[in-house]
Order: structure tokens, then C-alpha cells, then sequence
């Protein structure tokens, strides 16, 4: 009898104790989650206990949160001109909630279990109430924040404390290690020239600074030759132009067009010897530049003529190149490199060209000269002709760093200056050069 | 078996009574709370989840991934509730413009809504193979055939940029044929391509020469 008894009360008990554990979990996990009350986009109250969840957000490389916008919607001064990405890369660590610690404030972030602390800028709005509703306030930090308080999760909701610090307190951790999982490509600096030893120790993927080599620069092209008074000094330039600054030393080849066709895919047609060699050295001194690895796989053909649907100097490409500038053309290397510029511009995905960047560029700066206008102080007797000219201005200016601008019948500029690197008017336009070339 | 049961009741109030009774209360009070949670949960994720499409479906067909709005089925109130507004013109024919955030200043999002319709959205397509949207030209080709028109020649993106017109099926693009990128996408009920010309067709240079000077 009693044995009986006892096995037809198990179930209910067991029933009744099931319930009862699920209901001090569901207690537990409303009287834990629910506290937020927010109401709007984003939370705008500090957690009463000083905790949060910490959460990954950004656009970086290595992590992408699907719902952000890649725009820091309140970037601070320090990412001036660069675009959302541009500026999280730059800051490395920084935080959302700028409505509950202010606007590119400083916050001191710690995980309490660990005694990892890092300090973050915030500088966007979030995270968004609907997520703070359900898992209680938040802290939405960047990858690299995240991921050194966390496990390499890169944000799975470790509870952390926060609270603000002054404004000059030092970004990143606390212990200084500068320890970042973010796989950057930024780049780090070094002592003296390419090749030299990095000062920090980081667990980032750095590459050596290109700025040694990302081209020739100005004291190189005087080097080969150039001068910002050198006047038809290229061999095969033509009487009376202005571009003849770049002139490689070295060994000329016994067929340059050949070594052009079979390092760059350019071809030649219509030129003679001396026009040849005319190209092969402007190409031989950007060969120091991203231009060869951009020129793979296209095949390009210079035609000394003009373009028979433009019914002039210009470009056009479907399966191939053509780049069409008669040979004698004044200022000839300036002006096949800005045709160069358009080939460029649209053999190469628009992520190798910074090409959102630019666009930001032209629309903060302006164009580069008044052919590619709205030329930011000029009056120039071209046509506006919009950001893909100017595009291909910047690769022209940046090729040809000696070079002012007097390029053509329409473009009335006098100005010997060149205005990428003798005007600090487009120091944007300069960056976006930078990292393409 | 009515009997049977009545006796098994009366031994288990005889001896649990007590035990018995504080169950009842939690169960009751367990009940209340879950309900009341997921009742809580539910109101929550309708209005947390900022890829849903406003009234959209899972059922119809999203042209773009990261595409705000389904049109002729979202409505003016639910294009203003969209995150992202950066601005609302009225345009005129009567219908409103309303612009959100891209990654660029000069060229932004757009959904342009009339008589409490969606008709029209431009999505910027991001240039990051990485980013979320990143499409190309070559997936719509698979999977929709070949454009009704391509028309070369983009005010803003250059005179080699083309604009595919798959007006029948409600959807343009605009992209580059050398790299295969999309660099938009533009939705609208489907029409003729004279008509989305006509109507959206803003962006494209029908007299861009062929090429670049």
C-alpha cells in the first residue's frame, strides 16, 4: 500500500517542481534583463549598478555588425576627413553610448571576474532599446574592446562595469599591454626607412609603413631628373612640354615597348621610337608605385591619336583599354597618366580604389582643378565634369608630383603649383592617393 | 475508475495537503509570469529587429539584403519609423522623398513613399565584398536572366557605368560591367523600361560620350 502511494505522488511533485524551476528562472531572468526602461533609439540611462553587458559592434576588419551603418555617428575630431571605417580603424577602441556617457567621452570598461580594464571612446549612438529590453543595459564596444575583456568572442555578453573617466585618460587597456586581435592592415611605425623594426608589440598584422614607398615621391623625381622648373628634359618629350621631369636612370631596354607590353599589358600604336620610350619612362617611374599590381590583367593599348567617339584625348574600355593621346601631345606624361587615372578607376573594385572615400573627398574638398571642378577657389573655363575626372586628376597629380596643372586648351590653369602636394587644401584627396598608389 | 481515482485524490490531499496546496499557488504564480514574460518577448522582438522589411513577408522575394522597405506594402508610417533618416522632402507630384545615411555624403538612400505607398527605394550597395549587401552583376544575371536594357553612361558614377533595367520584375541596377560590382539597386513596381526611365531613371546619361577624356 504504501509503496504504491509513494509512486503515484512522484509525478505530480516532480510536475509541480518542474514548474516551480522554471519559474525562478523566468523570475530570475526577468528581474536581471528587465530593468531597462528604454523607451527610444537608444538607451540614454547609466545602468544603476554601474553593469552592463558588453556587446561587439563596428565595421572594421574581422568583424561587421550587420546592423550598423559603418558611420560613427558622432566622430571625433581626431577622424576628420575619414570615412566611419577609416575612423574605427584609427581609434581601434571605442564604444557606442554616446547618449548615456556623453559624446566622445572616455570610459573606463572593466570584467570584474578577470580585472581586464580598457578605456573606449564613445563615439556612436547605441545600442539600439529594442537589444537593451532584452538582455539589460548594454555597452557596445569595438571588436578589439570586446574581444580583449571577452574570450575572443568579440562581444558575447560578458558582464563588464563602466563608468567614466577623465577626458585625457589614454585609450586602450589599462595594463598597456596594446594587445588587439583586430586583424588590422593599418599600418605601424617604424624606425628609420622600409624594413626597420616595429616599436610596439602587437598581435596585429601590421605591413611596413608604405609611406617610404608607396611612390616616387618628389625628392625621387628630382632624382630621376625632374625639378619643379624642368622643362622637356624626357627623353623622346616632345619640344615645349612641361612634363619632362620624369626621367629614370638606368639602362634603357633595346625594345621598351616590348618591356611595356610584358610588365604593365600596355601596348603602343601609332608612335614612333622616341614616343615609346616616352611612355616606357613614365611607366619605369611609377614602377615603385601600386600601378603595376593595379594594371594586372588589364590589357591597355595607347593610341597616338585622338578617340574616334570622343573626337579627342580620352579613354574608354569594355574587354580592354584604350587610351588615346597623340604623340606630341604637351604635357603628354601628365595627361596618359590621368587617362591612366580612368583605366584605374575602373579595371580595380571599388574597395581597392577607396572609391567611397574619395567620393567623400571631392564632395568635403572639391575638385583638384578647375577640368574636374567644383574647383575649390578657381575659375576654370572647363565644364564641371564631376568626381570620375577628378579621380583621374588625383592619379595624375600623384604620379607626377613635380607637375603643375596646365594640361589642355580648355583647362586655363596657370597655376605651376601642383595641387596634391603643393596645396594643403586636399589633404583628403592626398590620403585616398596614399592608400590606392 | 471514478472511484479509484477519488481515492487516489483523497490519500494524496491526506498526506500532502499542505505540499499539495503551496504547489497549486506556484504553478498559479509560475503561470502568471510566464505569460506575462512572453507576452513581453514578443512585443520586444516586433519592434527590435531592424532587418525585418516593414511590411514585408517571408514569403516575398527581397531584391537586395539590406533593402529597408517592400514596396506597395510598406507604409508612410512605417518608412518614418525606419532608423537612419537623415531627411524628408516633398516632391512634386505629391510624393515624399525620404533620404537615409550611406557611407556617402553626396549620394545617400532613398525611399520615396506616395499615397501611403512605397514606391520607390534606392539602396547603395557597399564596396566591401565583406559588407553585408555586397552583391554583383553576375548573381542578378544568374538568377533573373539578362537585363531588359542596359544603358551605358552614369551622371554620378562615369560615363562607362551601366545602368541594368529589369523593369518587368520591378528592379534596375546600377554597375560596373568590368568589375561586376553593383554599386545600386533601385526598386519599384514593376513597370516598362520607358516608364522607370521616365519616373527613376534620374542617374542616367543617355548622351555620356563613350568614354573618358
Amino acid at each position: 500500500m504504501m509503496r504504491d502511494r509513494k509512486q503515484f505522488l512522484n509525478w505530480p511533485i516532480l510536475l509541480i517542481y518542474s514548474f516551480f524551476l522554471m519559474g525562478v528562472f523566468f523570475v530570475a531572468r526577468a528581474a536581471f534583463a528587465q530593468v531597462s526602461s528604454c523607451t527610444g533609439i537608444a538607451s540614454t540611462q547609466e545602468s544603476p549598478d554601474g553593469k552592463y553587458k558588453a556587446t561587439a559592434f563596428g565595421c572594421v576588419d574581422g568583424w561587421t555588425d550587420p546592423n550598423d551603418n559603418c558611420i560613427p555617428a558622432k566622430q571625433p575630431p581626431e577622424c576628420s576627413g575619414l570615412s566611419g571605417p577609416d575612423c574605427e580603424r584609427k581609434l581601434n577602441w571605442y564604444a557606442a553610448n554616446v547618449d548615456v556617457f556623453g559624446v566622445n567621452k572616455k570610459v573606463l570598461v572593466t570584467r570584474p571576474d578577470t580585472g581586464k580594464s580598457v578605456v573606449v571612446m564613445t563615439i556612436d549612438i547605441g545600442p539600439a532599446c529594442s537589444r537593451e529590453l532584452a538582455n539589460g543595459p548594454l555597452i557596445d564596444l569595438s571588436y578589439s574592446a570586446a574581444t580583449y575583456l571577452g574570450n575572443g568572442g568579440g562581444g558575447n555578453y560578458e558582464t563588464v562595469t563602466a563608468k567614466k573617466v577623465a577626458d585625457d585618460t589614454p585609450l586602450g587597456p589599462t595594463d598597456g599591454s596594446g594587445i588587439s586581435t583586430l586583424p588590422s592592415t593599418g599600418s605601424g611605425t617604424t624606425a628609420g626607412g622600409g624594413g626597420g623594426s616595429y616599436t610596439l608589440s602587437l598581435k596585429v598584422r601590421l605591413k611596413p609603413d608604405t609611406k617610404d614607398t608607396y611612390l616616387i615621391n618628389r625628392a625621387t623625381a628630382q632624382a630621376f631628373g625632374g625639378g619643379s622648373t624642368a622643362t622637356a628634359s624626357g627623353q623622346g618629350a616632345p619640344p615645349g612640354s612641361v612634363d619632362g621631369q620624369c626621367k629614370p636612370t638606368g639602362t634603357l631596354p633595346s625594345d621598351p615597348g616590348a618591356e611595356l607590353k610584358s610588365k604593365y599589358g600596355v601596348s603602343t600604336s601609332g608612335f614612333s621610337s622616341a614616343g615609346i620610350i616616352n611612355i616606357y619612362e613614365l611607366f619605369t617611374c611609377v614602377s615603385n608605385s601600386k600601378v603595376p599590381t593595379l594594371l594586372t590583367g588589364v590589357s591597355t593599348t595607347v593610341h597616338s591619336d585622338i578617340s574616334p567617339s570622343l573626337g579627342g584625348i580620352g579613354m574608354d574600355c569594355n574587354s580592354t583599354c584604350n587610351i588615346w593621346i597623340p604623340e606630341g601631345t604637351n604635357a603628354f606624361k601628365f595627361i596618359l597618366s590621368h587617362e591612366l587615372g580612368h583605366v584605374l578607376y575602373y579595371s580595380n573594385p571599388r574597395e581597392t580604389m577607396h572609391v567611397s572615400e574619395f567620393e567623400n573627398a571631392y564632395a568635403s574638398e572639391g575638385g583638384l582643378s578647375p577640368y574636374s571642378g567644383p574647383y575649390y577657389g578657381g575659375q576654370g573655363a572647363c565644364p564641371v565634369k564631376g568626381s570620375a575626372e577628378d579621380y583621374a586628376e588625383l592619379v595624375a597629380y600623384y604620379l607626377n608630383p613635380t607637375q603643375g596643372g596646365k594640361t589642355g586648351a580648355c583647362d586655363a590653369r596657370e597655376d605651376p603649383k601642383n595641387s596634391l602636394f603643393e596645396d594643403t587644401h586636399f589633404p583628403l584627396h592626398l590620403n585616398v592617393a596614399k592608400q590606392v598608389l | 475508475m471514478f472511484s479509484n481515482i477519488k481515492n487516489r485524490i483523497n490519500a494524496l490531499t491526506y498526506n500532502n495537503g499542505l505540499l499539495l496546496l503551496l504547489g497549486i499557488v506556484i504553478v498559479l504564480v509560475v503561470s502568471v509570469l510566464i505569460v506575462a514574460l512572453l507576452s513581453g518577448m514578443r512585443r520586444n522582438s516586433t519592434t527590435s529587429t531592424p532587418t525585418n522589411v516593414p511590411g514585408g513577408s517571408s514569403t516575398q522575394h527581397k531584391i537586395s539584403p539590406t533593402q529597408k522597405t517592400i514596396i506597395e506594402k510598406t507604409t508612410k508610417n512605417e518608412v518614418e519609423d525606419l532608423p537612419g533618416i537623415i531627411g524628408k522632402a516633398t516632391l512634386s507630384d505629391g510624393a515624399t522623398r525620404y533620404t537615409f545615411s550611406s557611407p556617402l555624403i553626396s549620394r545617400k538612400n532613398e525611399v520615396i513613399v506616395k499615397d501611403n505607398q512605397v514606391i520607390f527605394e534606392r539602396i547603395l550597395v557597399p564596396e566591401s565584398s565583406k559588407d553585408p549587401g555586397y552583391v554583383r552583376i553576375s548573381q542578378y544575371e544568374k538568377e533573373y536572366g539578362k537585363p531588359q536594357q542596359t544603358i551605358r553612361g552614369s551622371r554620378f558614377y562615369g560615363n562607362l557605368i551601366r545602368t541594368y533595367i529589369y523593369a518587368n520584375k520591378g528592379f534596375a541596377l546600377i554597375g560596373n560591367p568590368i568589375t561586376d560590382e553593383v554599386f545600386e539597386i533601385h526598386t519599384f513596381n514593376p513597370t516598362t523600361v520607358e516608364n522607370y526611365i521616365q519616373e527613376f531613371g534620374e542617374d542616367i546619361d543617355k548622351d555620356a560620350p563613350a568614354g573618358e577624356s
